[in-house]
């Protein structure tokens, strides 16, 4: 039963407590400015007890007076240098209007503790009045005055008493002599006091009703975070908007302040934690898409501008001086519109943000702005060490292409807070589009498909003369870049000369079409990265589907930079082998095409200079040439045309020249086997029978024989007749004719018999023969 | 003309050789040197070897050259020189059923295919192993005669080093056979005997029965014979034993892997002998297309050992070519050789006498943009059909004078030729390559 009772109690205190926070609409003060003036004082005032503080003339006219500014009075034994307050008596009335009207009344009959004031205000209600509050606390509110409305360990029930009597004074007296120094007092207080999110709320409405009474709505509004903190629009901005309206259009700035402080806003992390690049964003965006403005329609409801007093005392009506002045509040199409720009430019941001989120400490750095949206990069110069980092990088660039250490770029740019290990592609982005900002590249380019390699290794930055205009997805480019992969790759092949085939490479890539300057230099930079970082694997999926004419090239330079030392090792052939079968080209092909490469003298493509450490910059592109490629059966029907077009077929004389000089020296060479008579060893082999004068110098006498049977025959002998007399000799017939012949060779240069059914000797011989048989 | 003066005349044979053959799409069998083009270091190289050949060294080469290279007509040229420099040379063309190692008698039919072309300067269309023999015999007999001993003890003297060499014994009884055969005119006796030599036994029953020899010439014992052969054939008179194996591209396309290696095993076996210096007064040469040689898996390489052995000299590149490695790489034909081959057979036509030539060289540079039209770039990178049409209007025009020869060039037909492709059983037409 107790329990109820106890519930019940506290359900009364409860509903009195809001019931005195809702003035309702009996209690609310209507007033103009020129009502303010006339408002009546409280109805009914107690007698001073310290009449001290008034002037013999003031004396019985008023109970309650005003401190003016600098004014000093001084209450139980307290002095107050700064006024603002006022002084005097208040009725011991209940009504609760008039408690809240006297609220602020420092009544000096009352007492005040004389030590420990209440300074943090924990015996103060929610609506607190000097004449109820404790002495402890009228000690401690005494106390502040007297030391200036500053100390912030006062409690916030001591502002909003003060706070009351400035209200007070502005909405309720209506005296405006003092406005100025009211509204630079209520600013400070913010200052001070601001962290309170309810002082903070009603200080901003009183000093946007202060701008209102002073006709001072914004006529630009201030575009701040703060805003973000607001869900109702205030007083002077709705004023000030409301006179924008009768103008037809609104600009991007009164359409951003007007969503962030309305209540339907809905805004995501990126436009709260970056509200700097949002606010700018969205009045780029704002302006490129409604360069004259944003066509709104005027509501039909009248503007109506009200001021609720803090201290709980009711509303006074502030003046809008205009009569044709519209609600803005109720319009709903132009909220719409802001925030559909507004979700586009928080997710523009997206990236930004999250950087900004995860690395807040280096968010200042130059790459950071990297990630913002183009529109925001224009002004990228105007960064704070946008210059520096400029400077510092073309320092580097001693050469047009030079490698230098990542980790370098990343600390200059502001990017370098990876521990380590690589960094990700996104900062890579960042790091090249800052470069290119300042016309400068970098290889290896994340944007196609590479990794930036670990902090401590070098990349290679490269001078840009388009800027940022450059395509990276040309189609050449990205052709370039492939033939610079497997060009590099096919160098560093195991046994082959990697510098030979780098070179070689170097010089086919020189002559690849359709590149710009700047692709040209890219290309260079990308194949002076791998060249140096060594390309270890090649991406051999996409080979496949490259056109015709360049697979033709690729598998070209793949093979240049493989026969370019003029050796040929099993390991670089199976790299042919496979590039072949990936490019989809015969591969009885590649041995030819490897044999004419190899077959024939190399050439020297470029002397190695071993006093530059740097390889140079190649000669500008020149068209390629498509008739170097190694001749194949699919060309053939081109070289055909080609000629027919040329006319006569083409010989290169240079060529023809140096042929006729080899086949000269050749058939000399040949000459000299041909012609030479070969020792005759057999000279010296006993004949049959040494004391017979020889007839034919070199024949033993059986083989003379026979010779001389041929002479008598007049040169022919049938087959029969010379078995017979080579068996009558003791001799094979075969031998005996291979041994005459060859005798032949040593004298003549020509066999000198001839074989078969019958046997003769060659006819212009025999008169020879004779003369040797005769020994002449 | 550069090359029409200071050049020795042609004979008449040579020169119908040369055309002959041309004509037929062939390798000339003499006069190469009348209308070999270029190729100097090449066959510098080569002379190289057949003089170390001659001087009872080794040498090993492959020659290497894609189709149309001109491969068989540079091993041609080489033989030449080396029945030139009295050198014995056998030369066969591998196919599916000739191989260097087999089971089935491949091997031993390349060898019977290398020995019935066995060729001496008196002798260069092959045949020539009995006369070898026989002139041997003729010789051995005589020094017995001079010196007043048996034959057949002069013979078994002078054939005594073969012993050391393996299977030197049973050839030394099968010469001895065909020596006693002679004497007791036995011509069976003697016939067996140069079966024997020439590989045509098949069994040892056959081989023992007919000659005593336990032995004969087997699928395992080819480069054995060979090496007996190169031994003999100095014993006989000559330098040394030139071999040459053209179309080696045939063990490529063997399928089975296990006998591809079994035959590149020959090869290396063969070259090791050569590099150590184990064999005397033999060289053997290889011809085959730069498949053969490069493919890493069925070529040469694809055997590691071959591989590094067959590498190229490692200080070679950069300007320097080697032309002493085991690999000799034949470029393409350019136009440029093509137009001082057709000057050649032009020269050769006019039997060495540049005021007969048929053409003047407006017409060969006419002739060559005509076959440039008809069959491309083909027409000099595998030229035998255009010399042979080149031939054919020459011969026209000697027969014909009244004719123009602007009127000839654009009525010739000159037929594209393509190389076989792989798989494809060609060893029949490979003979007859330019």
């Amino acid at each position: 039963m107790g329990t109820w009772l106890i519930i019940a109690g506290i359900g009364c205190v409860a509903w009195w407590l809001s019931q005195r926070r809702k003035p309702t609409p009996s209690q609310t003060q209507s007033f103009t400015h020129a009502q303010l003036e006339q408002v009546p004082p409280p109805r009914q005032m107690l007698p001073l007890t310290d009449p001290g503080i008034f002037s013999r003339e003031e004396r019985g006219k008023s109970k309650v007076r005003w401190i003016s500014p600098g004014e000093q009075v001084q209450i139980a034994g307290v002095k107050i240098n700064g006024g603002l307050v006022y002084v005097g008596s208040v009725a011991n009335n209940w009504d609760y209007q008039y408690r809240r009207q006297t609220a602020h009344i420092i009544n000096p009959a009352l007492s005040a503790a004389a030590f420990a004031g209440d300074v943090t205000a924990a015996s103060m209600s929610y609506w607190p009045h000097y004449g109820e509050i404790s002495p402890a606390a009228r000690r401690a509110y005494l106390q502040w005055h007297a030391t200036g409305r500053r100390d912030p360990r006062f409690g916030i029930g001591h502002i909003f008493l003060f706070f009351y009597g400035l209200e007070h004074r502005l909405f309720v007296e209506k005296s405006l002599s003092d406005a100025r120094v009211i509204e630079q007092e209520v600013r400070e207080l913010v200052a001070v006091y601001g962290s309170n999110q309810s002082f903070r709320g009603y200080a901003r409405k009183f000093l946007a009703a202060v701008h209102v009474l002073k006709f001072e709505g914004p006529i630009s509004p201030e575009l701040s975070s703060d805003l973000l903190q607001t869900y109702e629009l205030p007083a002077d901005f709705r004023l000030g908007l409301s006179r924008r309206l009768n103008d037809g259009r609104i600009s991007g700035d009164w359409l951003l302040a007007w969503y962030l402080q309305s209540p339907e806003k809905s805004l995501r992390t990126p436009a709260k934690r970056c509200f700097e690049e949002f606010k700018s964003l969205f009045l780029l965006r704002f302006a490129a898409q409604y360069p004259t403005g944003l066509r709104v329609k005027k509501s039909v409801k009248k503007l109506k501008i009200e001021y609720q007093l803090a201290s709980g005392a009711g509303t006074v009506d502030l003046p809008t001086n205009s009569d044709d002045l519209s609600e803005p509040g109720g319009l709903t199409a132009p909220i719409k519109v802001a925030a559909a720009l507004a979700a586009e430019c928080c997710e523009a941001l997206d990236n930004y943000s999250r950087f900004v989120g995860k690395y807040p400490t280096i968010v200042k750095g130059v790459g950071a702005r990297m990630l913002l949206p183009d529109e925001l990069k224009t002004a990228l110069s105007e960064h704070a060490g946008y210059d520096d980092v400029k400077q510092a990088i073309e320092s580097l660039l001693q050469h047009e292409v030079q490698p230098v250490s990542l980790s370098y770029l990343l600390q200059l740019a502001g990017l370098d807070f990876e521990k380590a290990g690589r960094t990700s592609s996104a900062n890579g982005v960042q790091l090249i589009e800052l470069l290119e900002h300042m016309h400068v590249g970098l290889e290896p380019d994340v944007r196609f498909g590479m990794k930036l390699p670990g902090k401590e290794s070098d990349v290679v930055i490269f001078r840009l003369r388009g800027g940022v205009q450059e395509s990276i997805k040309s189609t050449h480019l990205i052709a370039a870049r492939i033939l610079v992969d497997i060009s590099v790759f096919a160098s560093s092949i195991e046994g082959n000369d990697v510098q030979a085939g780098l070179q070689s490479a170097l010089s086919e890539i020189s002559r690849f079409p359709n590149l710009t300057r700047d692709e040209y230099m890219r290309v260079f930079a990308y194949f002076v990265y791998l060249s140096k970082a060594g390309n270890k694997s090649a991406n051999w999926q996409r080979l496949a589907s490259r056109p015709a004419q360049e697979r033709e090239r690729i598998a070209h330079v793949a093979l240049c930079a493989l026969t370019a030392d003029g050796r040929l090792e099993a390991q670089e052939i199976r790299f042919a082998e496979k590039l072949y079968e990936t490019l989809g080209l015969p591969k009885q092909r590649l041995y030819s095409d490897l044999h004419a490469r190899t077959g024939d003298e190399p050439q020297t493509i470029k002397e190695a200079d071993p006093h530059t450490g740097s390889v140079p910059i190649p000669p500008k592109p020149v068209a390629y040439n498509s008739k170097k490629l190694p001749t194949a059966r699919d060309n053939e029907d081109k070289d055909r045309k080609a000629s027919k077009a040329s006319g006569p077929v083409f010989v290169d004389k240079e060529l023809l020249e140096r042929t006729r000089r080899d086949t000269a020296d050749v058939q000399q060479l040949l000459n000299q086997i041909y012609s030479v008579p070969e020792e005759d060893t057999e000279a010296e082999e006993p004949s049959v029978r040494p004391d017979v004068a020889q007839q034919f110098h070199g024949l033993d006498r059986g083989h003379e024989s026979i010779l001389a049977l041929f002479l008598e025959h007049g040169g022919s002998i049938g087959r029969s007749l010379f078995e017979s007399e080579t068996s009558r000799l003791g001799l094979f017939a075969a031998g005996a004719l291979d041994r005459i012949n060859e005798w032949s060779f040593g004298h003549f240069e020509e066999p000198l018999i001839e074989d078969g059914e019958q046997m003769f000797v060659a006819p212009h011989l025999i008169t020879q023969l004779k003369q040797m048989q005769a020994g002449t | 003309m550069t090359n029409s003066t200071g050049k020795p005349p042609i004979r008449s044979r040579d020169r119908d050789t040369i055309l002959q053959a041309l004509s037929a799409g062939v390798v000339p069998r003499l006069g190469l040197q009348h209308i070999q083009v270029g190729r100097i270091n090449e066959v510098m190289a080569a002379v190289k070897d057949l003089d170390r050949i001659a001087d009872e060294g080794g040498a090993f080469r492959v020659v290497i050259g894609p189709y149309g290279a001109g491969k068989t007509f540079f091993l041609n040229l080489v033989r030449s020189i080396a029945l030139e420099k009295r050198l014995v040379t056998v030369h066969a063309d591998l196919a599916p059923e000739r191989r260097l190692y087999a089971s089935g008698g491949e091997a031993r039919a390349l060898y019977q295919e290398a020995v019935r072309n066995m060729a001496t300067r008196t002798k260069p269309e092959g045949g020539a192993l009995q006369a070898i023999v026989e002139r041997f015999i003729n010789d051995a007999t005589q020094a017995a005669t001079a010196a007043k001993e048996a034959p057949e003890a002069v013979i078994k003297q002078r054939l005594e080093g073969l012993k050391d060499l393996n299977r030197g014994y049973d050839f030394i009884d099968v010469l001895s056979a065909f020596c006693k055969g002679h004497s007791e005119g036995n011509d069976q006796l003697k016939s067996d005997a140069i079966r024997w030599l020439r590989g045509e036994f098949t069994t040892k029953t056959d081989a023992k029965k007919a000659l005593g020899v336990r032995e004969f010439v087997d699928d395992t014992s080819v480069y054995d014979h060979l090496k007996l052969l190169a031994a003999f054939v100095q014993i006989a008179g000559y330098k040394g034993l030139l071999v040459v194996f053209d179309e080696m591209v045939n063990l490529y396309k063997l399928q089975h892997a296990q006998s591809r290696n079994q035959n590149y095993e020959q090869i290396l076996r063969v070259l090791n002998d050569v590099l150590q210096g184990d064999v005397k007064g033999l060289g053997i040469y290889l011809g085959g297309t730069p498949e053969f040689l490069m493919d890493t898996r069925r070529g040469l390489y694809s055997y590691a050992a071959l591989q590094s052995r067959l590498s190229e000299n490692q200080f070679g590149g950069e300007g320097r070519v080697d032309f002493s490695g085991p690999v000799l790489r034949l470029a393409n034909l350019t136009a440029a050789d093509m137009q001082v081959l057709l000057e050649n057979v032009r020269h050769v036509f006019a039997t060495g006498n540049p005021e007969a030539y048929l053409v003047p060289d407006e017409a060969i540079r006419s002739f060559m943009a005509h076959c440039d039209r008809n069959i491309g770039a083909a027409y000099f990178q595998t030229p035998r059909n255009s010399v042979r049409a080149f031939v054919q209007l020459l011969s026209t025009l000697e027969q014909n004078p009244s004719v123009g020869w602007s009127d000839l060039i654009d009525k010739t037909t000159v037929e594209k030729e393509t190389a076989p492709a792989e798989g494809e059983a060609d060893d029949e037409l490979t003979s007859i390559r330019l």
